[in-house]
């Protein structure tokens, strides 16, 4: 693989083999979340300095919005018409296409939010909100202080229930329909449902992974569970924890065959997300690296690209074909990696 | 491999001139690379970036004020974080009446601060004519005294001033430090000899001005594991039991124990137990039956390398007796 090095303009153009940049759009203030829009012909992203940015999928023509207040998780209608950022001052703000972004208070602090096919659940730490319509309709579901941190639908369709993770451990929210099961535990701070299987993994404080129904325990790491994810397929999971990554592979029985180390970065791993299309598997680190893998196959990088300033989130393009990644120095980077997609 | 995370010292105590004085020492001769996070004035060091903050609560888990966040803290964490020029250190600096729960919970179990920070040292400053005058006049710290709360959490206690006590005030003075901290060293700012040996450190020739060095052999491992456990068992226990259990637990898991909050239904009685304990020091008191009359334990703690499985067994085995 060859590796190539320059820049232009402050913006980093370095090119692997089969990995070339896009585009670039500069924040100013360290990048904590990345969404694409459904449809991927947009790419959002938010800074811990409360700044927003929608941009065109090549990573370019950014509009800017500022919240005031640091973005802790960004997500899309899945009509694509709306994008919604969650704040640290318990704001969530609506941006429709074409609109300016509209600030609704919610609470004193806002987590974490996912949208599904019920709307969008948002996190307040002591509830869970899940609005409708732009907000116009909300339903409200109070919890004990702490135990909404983190939040994901168990599937994209109807009738999904909600996941709170948070202080406590890990609980099921009906909307329509009284209780839901819970698994205490250690405070969860990462969830992620298995797209093939419905399987839940939550990732704690204290360096655990809860798989199932059955909470089965695994360790992972020492420190906080940093990053989760599923493969769309095979059931491959992903941990990030104390700066290192790891895939698991899920046994017809349920159990988790693992873990094999990934070994591409030369310092500590920030985020990691499988892709949304087969087994393709990217990381971000300290050391500036977005590293591509196809653990299914191979334990080795398939492609590196060196981006310079230490990474610290990324977003797969609805088609697998495209990475956002953020960093410290507050530039969002379009890597295209449609060389490595599956046809 | 370092990890990213900034390394956040925590400064506690009682005196906001000898607070200032540990700020100097930790910025040594890099203050351009710290950041402060205050919620008091503090004499801080020139070039250091100084943020303030306004105290900001949110509940958390048990509904006390004492198992919250202080989003204050987090906020200001959060801005320094945001920089391109990221701090390389940065120190929260307690108000003198803080609760430290609220601001060890922040930096120990919240997911945001815990994926970019990590709690490096907990220094307490005590000034000690104070600290002499409360004993004289009430014999021990009471067990809801801030100061106390701020003795008992620390890794490492500096007292300052000593040199102006009396024998018999120092003594005092060190047999009420040693009870509330027994794991970890405290030092006396002037050198000046201290009648009764620490009990779970060394006496020298410590002064402010080194304390950056003395800190550095109390740092937490970089990957330590912190942990949060919330145990929600059914059942009402033996008030002596439970008592046993508490004073065993902090003996035992005491240097790792953060913090812990109880609400537990008793045997015979309506209204519930409630404990708060940092490392070996618990105080306990009454608190309001439970909602739907249905007896229960809610504990929760926060603390690193807790023996989770350990905790659950023993509060199930005092509760329930298997």
């Amino acid at each position: 693989m060859s590796l190539q090095s320059g820049s232009e303009g402050g913006v980093a153009s370095l090119f692997a083999a089969r990995l070339t940049v896009s585009g670039a759009s500069e924040v100013g203030e360290t990048l904590s979340a990345i969404a694409w829009s459904p449809g991927g012909r947009r790419v959002a992203a938010g800074s811990l300095g409360g700044e927003l940015i929608l941009c065109g999928a090549g990573g370019r023509d950014a509009v800017r919005a500022d919240t005031r207040s640091p973005v802790l998780a960004l997500a899309w209608s899945s009509e694509a018409d709306m994008m919604a950022a969650a704040c640290e001052d318990g704001a969530v703000w609506l941006w429709g296409a074409g609109d300016e972004p509209v600030r609704v208070a919610l609470g004193t602090t806002a987590e974490d939010m996912a949208w599904g096919a019920g709307g969008l659940a948002v996190a307040l730490g002591d509830a869970v909100v899940v609005m409708h319509g732009g907000g116009e309709g909300r339903v409200d579901v109070e919890v004990p202080p702490g135990a909404a941190m983190v939040v994901a639908w168990t599937s994209p369709g109807p009738g999904a229930a909600l996941l709170l993770g948070g202080l406590g451990g890990l609980r099921e929210v009906l909307l329509h329909g009284a209780g839901g099961e819970s698994w205490p535990s250690a405070a969860v701070v990462a969830l992620a449902v298995d797209p093939s299987s419905g399987v839940v993994a939550a990732g704690t404080l204290g360096g655990e992974v809860l798989i199932g129904r059955e909470s089965k325990r695994m360790r992972v790491g020492r420190d906080a569970v940093s990053s989760l994810s599923w493969s769309r397929r095979r059931s491959l999971m992903a941990t990030v924890a104390d700066g290192a990554l790891a895939v698991r592979t899920m046994q017809a029985d349920g159990t988790m065959d693992g873990p094999h180390r990934l070994a591409g970065h030369d310092d500590w791993v920030t985020d990691a997300a499988f892709g949304p299309v087969g087994t393709l598997l990217a990381s971000v680190g300290a050391d500036g690296r977005l590293v591509l893998w196809d653990p299914g196959e191979t334990s080795d990088p398939l492609e590196r690209v060196d981006l310079g300033a230490p990474l610290t989130t990324l977003g797969w393009s609805p088609d697998g074909r495209a990475v956002a990644v953020g960093g410290q120095d507050g530039v969002l980077t379009v890597v295209n990696c449609s060389q490595l997609a599956p046809a | 491999m370092m990890s990213p995370k900034i390394p956040v010292t925590v400064v506690l105590g009682w005196s906001a001139a000898a607070k200032g004085q540990a700020l100097h020492s930790l910025a040594g001769d890099a203050p351009a690379t710290m950041a402060v996070v205050t919620s008091e004035p503090v004499d801080a060091p020139p070039g250091a970036r100084v943020v303030e903050a306004v105290e900001r609560v949110a509940e958390q888990s048990l509904g006390c004020p004492c198992c919250a966040l202080r989003l204050d803290v987090r906020s200001a964490l959060f801005r320094l974080v945001a920089q391109r020029q990221a701090p390389q250190r940065i120190v929260v600096v307690a108000g003198t009446g803080a609760d430290p729960g609220p601001l060890l919970a922040t930096l120990l179990c919240d997911l945001h601060m815990v994926r970019r920070t990590r709690l490096d040292t907990v220094v307490t400053v005590v000034d000690g004519r104070e600290a002499a005058v409360r004993l004289a006049t009430e014999q021990s710290f009471a067990p809801d005294d801030q100061g106390a709360q701020h003795i008992a959490v620390a890794d490492g206690v500096v007292v300052v001033g000593a040199s102006q006590l009396t024998r018999k005030a120092r003594g005092d003075l060190g047999v009420a430090v040693g009870r509330l901290n027994p794991f970890n060293p405290w030092w006396v700012e002037d050198g000046s000899p201290w009648p009764i040996p620490p009990a779970g450190g060394a006496e020298g020739d410590y002064a402010l001005a080194g304390l950056a060095d003395r800190l550095d052999g109390l740092r937490r491992p970089p990957a330590a594991t912190s942990r949060s456990v919330l145990l929600d068992i059914e059942g009402e226990a033996d008030p002596d039991a439970l008592r046993t259990w508490v004073r065993a637990l902090c003996r035992g898991q005491g240097r790792r124990l953060l913090r812990l909050q109880a609400v537990c239904s008793l045997r015979g009685r309506t209204d519930r137990w409630a404990c708060s304990a940092i490392r070996s020091f618990y105080a306990t008191s009454w608190c309001a039956p439970a909602p739907h009359g249905q007896p229960r334990a809610r504990v929760l703690a926060v603390g690193e390398d807790l023996d989770v499985d350990a905790l659950a067994g023993s509060l199930r085995l005092t509760l329930t007796g298997a």
